[in-house]
């Protein structure tokens, strides 16, 4: 906040500036410009930032509209639960996964909305690259296909699986590994919070959000057909959607951007995430497009931030873990799988300065190749530099460092 | 004109502002307001090495018993065979907590003290004759069937008496008591070779306040040891505070069950020594004293001398302490968890110090 404020009350004040209240508003600049170390400092201008993120028409009908965002997030939560439960088929998941139907929740069913369409589907990075995006969303589906074929569908029961080990498919502390120490449902769940939720909001929604055709149909007050809200405002919310519009059950985004706001080196990101949120949505109300474009960079930087984090934790704990891989503890082989997930998610990241992510699905992939090749997670026990080497790239290219966002 | 400077005025504030910001929030640049190195030092020369170095000693006099034993198989070696067992098994509890470089890159303490030991599998191994000393050591999933736990199993848990036990080896089960013995001689020899000279001076140089730097990876093994080795496996988890029932066969030397608060003992007594420092050498203690942090010093000594009051309530035998009145385990596991807040918050944030292992999330 410290680094925005004052260049948003620069545009917003230089805009309305005059000869009559040049001398207050510079005085009131001065003022803002002070207090705004303080987190919630407030914005004074005619953008009305809301408490919550609540907005409202004429009538007091509430324009905000993401259902189709909650329905998703959902849906991979039932998915979620599926990827541990014995007796589930290939035909079910598959079902729910790229149909959208089949769901013991009936109102996920029927509503035409699914996972897999938008895996790996934002304007902006696979528009024009349906190879790549063909690509992920098959090796993201790998990890359901393998976890029914290998162990789910293997097998009865958790009873009946034998113990993992070097290379060979198991379960170990009652965590379900391949052959190389993976967890698939680990690596679906974390590989998603890149590959649906990051993606969706930074390379798409809020991409969107930056378009002149729909700011200027904002700025004419043209509304959705039968709706009370203008595409802009749509677009707006469906990103917020994504991340908040599943909030008390999140697995993916949201879940993440809480446990790296615990982390004392990194308090406070989730206000600022919402902050912005709020602001960028109150800015489009209020028509101001520079301060909307403001909070499109914020948001960008934050939330591939968050990804950038919590891939170095998931190595630095997982490497610490290592020594303790025994019969009895597979912890290493969680955080790991977690960490697997997190780097895969890398690649959606978006650097506002590059417009690129931080890392291309090829540098993500090389990362990878260091914990699937041989026998994968199990050959790093006692040898754990190559953890330290990715943690510390990652950590350079978000302007963190290893000890931060690891612990 | 003047309107401008006004603008002007305000802008250069904002610009100020801005930069001020900007420094507040950099806190991690600090490094430590003592002397590191005086610390480091004391620590390699007074604690960490001595103590691996008795460790070492106590070992060699385990195999050399076991050699004893090997060639004159009688009642008599036997017994001193299982108390020079139990004397490496003491001096093992107390460099447990030195779990990095060597001893982490090998999972020492794993492949020394994993319980509860996996007797079925042992048994299998003695049976079928196909057992090697190479088994041991092929993969991180045999942690189980050797070390100290595997040790009592033999020792103490074939028959009811200690003849009994005596007269049940056979010579598969020597055999296989030869191969842990030897595993156990070779990796303390491995760590205890590790600390030479050079590894002397790069621990005690690196005093940089980075988490990989000593102080920071001390400080995180000797909590994450306490937390997990001392804590949850010796107190917690049999005394079912993480479960729904207690579980007494989850205690350390579970057949040799009457040792069992010995092993607790002597883990705390050595948590203990670090913390005030062997031989007037520097220490946690004394880092906070000459900081002026008296208070959380006092606060320190005090849990820890409760934890040790609650200890020497309870049977020597912690099986039967558990089935009979396992609150006595639970509120040792109480005082411990309050001491792990003393270390987590107040030692921590005086001394600059941070955690690297983090719980599980449990996700």
């Amino acid at each position: 906040m410290c680094l925005y404020l004052p260049s948003q009350l620069f545009i917003l004040n230089l805009n309305k500036m005059n000869n009559t209240y040049l001398k207050s508003l510079s005085l009131f600049f001065c003022a803002s410009a002070l207090f705004s170390c303080e987190d919630d400092a407030p914005i004074v201008s005619s953008i009305s930032v809301p408490d919550t993120y609540s907005f409202l028409d004429a009538s007091g009908e509430s324009t905000v509209s993401f259902s189709g965002q909650t329905t998703r997030l959902q849906q991979v939560d039932e998915i979620l639960t599926d990827l541990l439960t014995f007796g589930v088929t290939s035909e079910d998941l598959s079902e729910k996964f790229t149909e959208g139907e089949g769901f013991t929740d009936t109102t996920l069913n029927g509503t035409g909305k699914t996972v897999y369409s938008k895996i790996a589907a934002s304007d902006d990075y696979y528009k024009e690259n349906a190879t790549e995006s063909i690509t992920i969303k098959t090796e993201i589906n790998s990890f359901i296909e393998d976890q029914i074929s290998e162990i789910l569908g293997a097998y009865d029961a958790l009873e009946d699986v034998p113990e993992a080990s070097e290379g060979v498919i198991g379960q170990l502390d009652d965590r379900l590994l391949n052959s190389q120490g993976l967890e698939y449902n680990q690596m679906f769940a974390k590989s998603l919070v890149g590959a649906l939720v990051l993606d969706q909001v930074v390379n798409n929604y809020l991409s969107r959000c930056l378009d002149a055709t729909y700011q200027e149909q904002n700025s004419n007050g043209e509304l959705v057909e039968s709706k009370n809200y203008t595409t802009l405002e749509h677009y707006w919310d469906e990103a917020y959607g994504y991340i908040y519009g599943n909030a008390d059950n999140d697995s993916l985004l949201y879940k993440y951007i809480v446990k790296v706001a615990a982390d004392e080196d990194f308090a406070g990101i989730d206000t600022q995430i919402l902050d912005a949120f709020k602001l960028g949505r109150a800015a489009i109300v209020a028509q101001n497009y520079n301060v909307l474009e403001n909070q499109v960079t914020t948001l960008r930087t934050l939330l591939s931030k968050v990804i950038g984090v919590r891939a170095i934790y998931y190595l630095q704990q997982g490497k610490a873990n290592l020594a303790y891989v025994s019969a009895s503890d597979a912890s290493a082989f969680h955080d790991l799988s977690e960490g697997y997930g997190f780097i895969y998610s890398l690649q959606f990241t978006r650097n506002p300065n590059t417009d690129a992510p931080y890392f291309t699905k090829e540098e993500v992939d090389a990362y990878l190749l260091n914990l699937t090749q041989d026998n994968g997670l199990w050959d790093l026990i006692g040898n754990t530099t190559i953890l330290d080497t990715i943690s510390s790239e990652i950590a350079t290219a978000f302007g963190v460092t290893v000890d931060e966002a690891g612990s | 004109m003047n309107n401008n400077k006004y603008f002007v005025l305000s802008l250069l504030i904002s610009l100020f502002s801005f930069i001020s910001c900007n420094s507040d929030s950099d806190t991690n640049g600090g490094g430590f307001d003592y002397d590191v190195t005086t610390v480091l030092t004391d620590w390699v020369n007074e604690a960490i090495v001595p103590e691996i170095t008795s460790a070492k000693t106590t070992t060699d006099h385990l195999v050399s018993a076991f050699e004893t034993f090997e060639t004159d198989q009688t009642l008599e070696n036997f017994t001193a065979l299982k108390e020079a067992y139990f004397n490496a098994y003491l001096s093992f509890q107390i460099i447990e907590k030195y779990n990095f470089d060597t001893a982490e890159n090998i999972s020492f303490s794993g492949f020394l003290n994993s319980y509860p030991v996996n007797s079925t599998q042992i048994d299998t191994y003695i049976a079928s004759g196909t057992f090697s000393a190479e088994t041991l050591e092929s993969s991180v999933l045999q942690k189980d069937k050797q070390g100290f736990p595997a040790l009592d199993y033999l020792f103490n848990g074939l028959g009811t008496t200690e003849t009994e036990n005596f007269e049940a080896l056979t010579t598969q089960h020597i055999d296989y008591i030869s191969a842990v013995i030897n595993r156990i001689s070779s990796l303390t020899t491995e760590v205890s070779n590790s600390w030479d000279e050079e590894a002397k001076a790069a621990f005690i140089s690196n005093t940089s306040s980075s988490l990989s730097g000593s102080m920071n990876i001390v400080f995180d093994r000797y909590v994450t040891n306490f937390e997990r080795k001392i804590r949850e496996a010796k107190v917690s988890i049999p005394a079912g505070v993480r479960s729904v029932e207690t579980q007494p066969s989850k205690i350390e030397s579970l057949y040799g069950s009457e040792l069992s608060k010995d092993l607790l003992q002597e883990a705390f007594e050595g948590f203990e020594s670090f913390y005030l420092g062997a031989n007037d050498s520097m220490s946690f203690s004394d880092l906070l004293q000459g900081i002026g942090r008296s208070d959380i010093d006092l606060k320190m000594k005090e849990y820890i001398a409760t934890i040790f009051e609650k200890i020497s309530a309870i049977d020597p035998d912690l099986k039967l302490q558990v089935e009979t009145d396992a609150l006595k385990l639970v509120e040792i596991h109480d005082a411990m968890q309050s001491l792990v807040g003393v270390l987590k918050t107040d030692i921590k944030s005086s001394l600059s110090l941070s955690i690297i292992t983090q719980d599980n999330d449990g996700d």
